[in-house]
């Protein structure tokens, strides 16, 4: 059965100068059903944001598809791929998908005025504002709504970019290594508070992490390294010996 | 009875020591406990029936008394012995728990095997590694599925929430440690195997390799 969420038979490969290509992603298959966690485990360097930055539809795979309920995300009419591959996410897009990265917002205004202003195509103001005090609820970071961005701990500003994220109420929710700077007891808050929303909103998240004890709340979890990406199930036979050739960097490819 | 211990050692003796000081409880029920409190570390059933019998030799633990009819706890209809720590058990565990401990020695089947490998039939090691990289997944999940469960029973007290956290996080650490080493053996040999070829092809064809 496929996935909320699904990516079908993705590479991905960046030049770096003339004569190198690095292969991102070789061949990836990758299924988020709603109401689970799937954590992808990767050192720095391996695919981990561009993994997310295609599930989310911000970045086209070199060859393969992208699925949201079983749509393919590229192969929808223009305006509607057009609006999926914006950079920067807009008011009310068309696929329903979150990316959470730990960034820092461009001003330092309260909580919850950052989170609502994106909100604010859609929705008037003092709805917005209210939208976004009930996602800083939800993440348990209500005390925090008044509370600027320079305040905030690590531990809050996690749960801050994760109210974020639900802020616009996503079917499918990207959560980009949020917890690489935090220390085990707020890394562990988070992948609970991730699992908690996955089950109580039926959202299938899909998050990157670089340590194990991030994958603790995980339904699932997935390797990513070399271009290749290990998921349960495992696939029924180890590829081919000469598929090994295509992973590294090579010469004039 | 005489037990030094100076730095200590672990085996399943101590585990069912720890666990029967605890509570004084069966075999069969041993195993599950162990399982659950110690799942990574891969005791087979059966171990603690085993070690209960090495700690009955050196008089560590006893059959609780029988007379009790809670002593004896019925298991698939069969009786089975309930077994307690004897003071002198109590004792040797205590020294045990506070001795410093070894650091433990990497003595592991892929690791030698790796070490011992040649430079040829590279995809098959890497196939062996790639294999391993997937357990050791698998196993984290694993772990991660019984620190859930354990958290999710909501029963445990403050203190044995945080020790549970402690210790979980170390299964997490552990499996995370390796699979990043199997990943980076996997890594590197793919580029191995890859300039291996192209060297292969080049000198088939003279051709400079694409």
């Amino acid at each position: 059965m496929e996935g909320l969420l699904a990516l079908r038979d993705v590479w991905l490969s960046y030049p770096r100068g003339r004569r190198h290509v690095v292969r991102v992603l070789m061949d990836v298959s990758l299924d988020v059903y709603a109401g689970e966690v799937v954590a992808v485990l990767a050192q720095r360097a391996q695919g981990k944001t561009s993994l997310l930055r295609i599930a989310a539809g911000m970045e086209r795979p070199d060859r393969g598809s992208v699925l949201f309920e079983g749509r393919d995300m590229w192969r929808a009419d223009d305006s509607r791929r057009r609006r999926v591959g914006r950079r920067r996410r807009t008011r009310s897009p068309s696929v329903p998908i979150a990316l959470v990265r730990p960034t820092s917002p461009d001003v330092d205004v309260p909580v919850v005025e950052g989170i609502a202003l994106p909100l604010t195509g859609a929705h008037r103001g003092r709805q917005a504002r209210e939208l976004a005090a009930r996602a800083l609820e939800e993440v348990g970071a209500g005390e925090c709504a008044s509370r600027r961005w320079s305040d905030l701990s690590d531990g809050e500003r996690a749960r801050v970019a994760i109210a974020q994220g639900i802020s616009r109420d996503p079917r499918v929710l990207l959560v980009d290594d949020l917890t690489a700077t935090l220390g085990l007891g707020d890394t562990e808050d988070v992948a609970m508070l991730l699992h908690s929303l996955a089950a109580a909103r039926e959202l299938g998240v899909l998050v990157s992490v670089g340590d194990a004890q991030a994958t603790r709340w995980s339904e699932r979890v997935a390797t990513l390294a070399g271009g290749a990406l290990m998921l349960e199930p495992a696939r029924p036979a180890a590829p081919a010996a000469s598929a090994y050739l295509n992973v590294v960097d090579f010469p004039g490819g | 009875m005489a037990s030094t211990v100076q730095q200590s050692e672990m085996s399943a003796g101590e585990i069912v020591l720890g666990l029967l000081i605890e509570q004084p409880d069966t075999c069969y029920h041993l195993d599950k406990r162990i399982a659950e409190r110690l799942g990574s570390a891969q005791f087979s059933r059966g171990a603690a029936s085993r070690a209960v019998e090495r700690l009955l030799e050196r008089r560590f633990v006893r059959p609780a008394d029988v007379e009790e009819p809670a002593a004896l706890r019925v298991v698939g209809g069969r009786k089975k012995t309930v077994y307690e720590a004897t003071p002198s058990g109590v004792d040797h565990f205590e020294r045990w728990l506070r001795a410093s401990t070894q650091t433990p020695p990497v003595r592991e089947e892929l690791h030698a095997k790796i070490a011992l490998w040649g430079p040829t039939e590279l995809p098959r090691l890497i196939e062996i590694v790639r294999e391993a990289e997937l357990a050791c997944t698998l196993q984290l999940r694993d772990a991660n599925r019984g620190m859930r469960a354990d958290r999710q029973a909501g029963d445990a007290s403050e203190w044995e929430r945080t020790m549970q956290l402690i210790v979980s996080a170390g299964e997490a650490t552990w499996w995370d440690a390796r699979i990043k080493w199997l990943q980076d053996v996997r890594m590197y040999l793919e580029r191995e195997h890859s300039r291996q070829q192209v060297e292969a092809g080049s000198r088939r064809t003279r051709a400079p390799a694409r």
